[in-house]
């Protein structure tokens, strides 16, 4: 071998620097893009040129606006809102805040690192903050609807000005409103929403929801009341009553009814019962409760106080944030602490992405096991997929064995006297080995 | 029930808790493609779980360790969802999809070569961030990148993915998009072009005579690509 083979073989030789968090964050990435329906790439390939084309689309967008803006009488707009056309923008803040005039019904601005999407239709404009801080200011006028989307939660407000930070990443909201009254909902809140006047916030963090009543109740701020301001402030003013008590005492607590859960939660799903989050309100100042680190109850095998903790801090947040290995654990932690079905929660969280890794199949053994003495059909084919994803793997001896096992108790005596045989032949004194034979005598 | 509607099912998880039996089944490229055609949730996901390794493995074979490696990935998987639809034969999938990741490539390897020529860089001032056993192991894979880096862009793809990602010519023609003669013609002056820049700018990159290098080359071609 010369020495540009030499050098091209160690070339070849070099490891692909790919571990597993890499990929775990790639595919996070790609399956956000996907189910976003962004088929391009955000990344930036040229931040000058970027920049260049991002100074022209502001100057054209702001020449379009100011156009609009003076050109335009807003009475006339407002009037004929519905039958006006849907403008849709994409707007990101990459490195310095900017500011958008809507229509002469308000203004927004990027902090930045944000990117929204904004679309408005007449008087209706709904910005979808992807990512980080926008601040709203809403000129009131009869009819203006006026939404901010970020995730699951929606803020609505009429004549307010009011500011959202949205952390998708970190399952993260706050909703701050400096002016008027905004109303709140979706996400953990469920079926009900929340009403929240000047001065007052609102905090998401995972499943947990914190309202934060620093100020008086009932200061709405500067509402036109000729434009319908004041008739959505009353029956906001009421609605809250309904949502929340009339006492307001300090650090009341609420379970929302189960149907008010996220529909989506897979556990509940499974388990039939609710996790739905607790929303702490007081008159005085904000409880995010700290997350508790589930791990260190883990790892300190004390199972019923990690489950506690992985409640408290929101199971879902927790699934959605979890790696491989840490979904591996969650499953272990609340198996021994007796959730049955949060522990199969995480291992069909850790199938759905951790599929090809040792993790995985590990996952696939396990729910198996937990469905080897009630569903044994099913538990041989998690067997099955054990056996295919990690032949060699820890556990492959018992999952051939109880693979034969639950294949006999369900009726399949064919496919398991198949794999008695496969047993006997890899393992001829293992512990299985004496059904094999059984099932294989005549 | 077919494969999709299980498939979509599993995916909404059903009311009762009811495990469905089909969360272990890895899909064939044909059901794969069925998910796709379905619009399926899950595809993309499913879809990276498959190939990522050998997008991950094609990339980094082709630039080397580089801080846009995983934008890479991303582009080449999203480029490849949005056309999925015209993939008709569902074994040539993987090669359809390295072919997009080769692609991937390459447009990003033009536009670094039209952002250094506006800026007047050199090929060689290419920062290059390895990982490897040592410094010296480091170094010198630092030196065939940037030995890559001087070649023309189609000698480089045709080179890096025979000599280090170690394809069969065939793959190359396929993932490339050219034909078996043209890949071979190229490969040729790649590795002439290869070797006189590697003794000239990095004359201890390699010590001894390569003479015999491109008859170890060919040899090490297969019946198929010889024919």
């Amino acid at each position: 071998m010369n020495a540009l083979e030499k050098l091209l073989a160690e070339a070849r030789e070099a490891p692909v620097p790919v571990d597993k968090e890499r990929l775990v964050r790639q595919r996070s990435r790609l399956v956000e893009a996907s189910a976003r329906g962004s088929h391009r790439s955000l990344r930036d390939r040229s931040p000058w040129l970027w920049g260049v084309v991002g100074a022209t689309v502001a100057a054209l967008a702001g020449l379009v606006w100011f156009t609009r803006i003076h050109g335009t009488d807003p009475q006339a707009n407002q009037d004929s809102t519905d039958g006006a056309a849907a403008q849709e923008v994409w707007w990101s803040a990459v490195a310095v805040p900017t500011q958008h005039i809507v229509d002469g019904r308000g203004e927004l601005s990027l902090v930045s690192g944000a990117s929204a999407h904004l679309s408005q239709q007449g008087a209706r404009v709904n910005v979808s903050l992807e990512r980080g801080e926008v601040s709203s200011r809403v000129v009131p006028h009869r009819g203006t609807a006026w939404a901010v989307q970020a995730g699951a939660y929606s803020v609505q407000a009429v004549g307010t000005q009011f500011r959202v930070r949205h952390e998708p990443t970190r399952g993260r909201l706050d909703v701050t409103v400096e002016e008027g009254t905004v109303r709140v909902a979706g996400g953990a809140l469920g079926s009900s929403d929340v009403l929240l006047h000047a001065g007052q916030a609102l905090h998401v963090d995972g499943s947990m929801v914190a309202i934060d009543r620093r100020a008086p109740t009932g200061v709405v701020g500067k509402v036109d009341s000729t434009n319908g301001g004041d008739e959505l402030g009353s029956k906001a003013d009421a609605e809250e009553d309904s949502i929340e008590g009339p006492d307001r005492s300090p650090a009341m607590i609420r379970q929302p009814k189960p149907s008010e859960a996220t529909a989506s939660n897979q556990s509940t799903a499974l388990s039939g019962e609710s996790t739905s989050p607790t929303v702490v309100t007081t008159p005085s100042q904000a409880i995010v409760a700290p997350p508790t680190d589930w791990k260190t109850h883990h790892s300190q095998g004390d199972h019923k106080a990690a489950l506690e903790a992985v409640v408290k801090q929101g199971f879902d947040e927790a699934l959605r944030q979890a790696s491989c290995s840490d979904l591996s654990k969650l499953a272990d932690t609340t198996r021994l602490a007796g959730d049955e079905a949060r522990s199969t929660a995480a291992l069909n969280n850790s199938r759905s992405r951790c599929t090809g890794t040792v993790d995985g199949a590990r996952s696939a053994f396990l729910l198996g096991r937990q469905l080897d003495a009630s569903r044994p059909a099913e538990a041989a084919v998690w067997y099955r997929a054990y056996l295919n994803e990690a032949p060699g793997g820890a556990f492959a001896e018992q999952a051939l064995g109880r693979q034969m096992a639950v294949q006999e108790r369900s009726g399949q005596r064919a496919k398991a006297q198949a794999g008695a045989r496969v047993y006997l032949r890899k393992y001829p004194k293992g512990l299985y080995a004496e059904l094999a034979q059984r099932l294989l005598e005549p | 029930m077919n494969l999709v509607t299980v498939a979509k099912k599993q995916e909404g998880q059903v009311s009762d808790g009811h495990i469905l039996e089909v969360l272990s089944w890895r899909e064939t490229e044909a059901e794969l493609l069925d998910l796709a055609r379905a619009g399926a949730p899950s595809f993309a996901a499913r879809f990276y779980d498959r190939y990522a390794l050998d997008v991950n493995r094609v990339i980094f074979k082709l630039l080397g360790s580089d801080a846009e490696h995983d934008d890479l990935v991303h582009d080449a998987f999203l480029q490849a969802i949005k056309a999925i639809h015209q993939v008709r034969e569902p074994d040539r999938l993987k090669s359809w999809l390295i072919s997009i990741a080769v692609n991937t490539v390459y447009a990003e390897l033009r536009r670094r070569r039209r952002s250094r020529f506006w800026s007047r860089e050199s090929a060689w001032d290419v920062p290059a961030v390895e990982r490897g056993a040592d410094h010296e192991a480091r170094q010198r894979l630092r030196q065939v990148y940037q030995v890559l880096e001087a070649l023309p862009l189609d000698e480089r793809q045709v080179f890096a993915l025979r000599h280090l990602d170690e394809r069969q010519l065939t793959d190359v023609a396929s993932a490339m998009g050219r034909s078996l003669s043209t890949i071979k013609r190229l490969l040729s002056k790649a590795e002439q072009r290869f070797k006189s820049l590697a003794e000239h700018r990095f004359p201890g990159l390699m010590v001894e005579s390569v003479g015999e290098t491109s008859k170890s080359w060919v040899a090490a071609e297969s019946p198929e690509e010889r024919s």
